[in-house]
């Protein structure tokens, strides 16, 4: 095994058995509906008043 | 227009791709997830060692993917792909922290002593006697497979300085990581 390979071997070692917390999954997909909802308001919020003033 | 149909657990990762992206379906979005979300945190906790920032940064980088998955253009491998968008926002992360500067200075480097714990080997004891960016760099290149030049545009170092330090660091740590010389004691390096 040439030194590259030790090394990488060695770093790699670490963390090995260190998952995600299931809640991590649960804010990550909580937080994109919040971010479609605004995005939407927005769109919405855009078209109103693009209409209110007749452009 | 016929709806399409579901991939199966077993759909490559581009299949899923171009599923989310007609469909943008949560579910799909998080099989893509269940695929890489341990690859994504551990990256995350390699490069930052601490888990409250590597809880932050996959949140953020994972949001990311949602929103900008049509940027994905089928070049490369989604893996390669999306280690990049980790990796730069891990790098932009610990260079925006005020104790953390990628810096050209090599004199600065540190060596690595012993662990003290009848020798056994503890990694973790071992790397955090290096400077956040030299074992960035370690992991930049031994673990991810960056090539130097890879290396000194992310993090704005001369590709002479990388190469010093991670060599200097390698050959620090090798001392202790091979069987036979494992029990050796730590050697102060002469400046």
């Amino acid at each position: 095994m040439n030194e590259d390979e030790a090394m990488k071997r060695f770093l790699e070692s670490q963390y090995t058995d260190v998952y995600p917390p299931q809640r991590l999954k649960v804010a990550i997909m909580q937080t994109i509906e919040v971010i479609k909802t605004l995005k939407e308001l927005c769109l919405l919020y855009t078209k109103a008043s693009l209409s209110t003033f007749g452009t | 227009m016929t709806k399409p149909s579901p991939p199966r657990d077993d759909a490559t990762d581009e299949e899923l791709i171009l599923f989310f992206l007609r469909t943008r379906s949560n579910r799909i979005f998080e099989l893509i997830y269940d695929r890489y979300s341990f690859s994504v945190y551990r990256k995350c906790l390699l490069l930052t060692e601490n888990e409250h920032d590597a809880q932050d940064l996959a949140q953020d980088i994972w949001i990311k993917v949602y929103f900008f998955l049509d940027r994905f253009k089928f070049e490369a491998r989604f893996s390669t792909w999306l280690k990049r968008i980790v990796v730069n926002r891990c790098i932009n992360h610990l260079k925006a922290k005020q104790h953390f500067k990628f810096s050209n200075d090599v004199e600065k480097d540190e060596h690595v002593a012993a662990p003290k714990i009848n020798n056994h080997l503890d990694v973790t004891k071992l790397l955090s006697q290096l400077s956040r960016e030299t074992r960035a760099l370690l992991i930049l290149k031994f673990v991810e497979g960056y090539a130097y030049e890879e290396i000194s545009e992310m993090t704005g170092l001369g590709i002479s300085a990388i190469k010093m330090r991670i060599n200097r660091a390698k050959k620090e740590l090798l001392k202790y990581t091979s069987p036979v010389n494992s029990s050796r004691s730590p050697r102060r390096e002469q400046r």
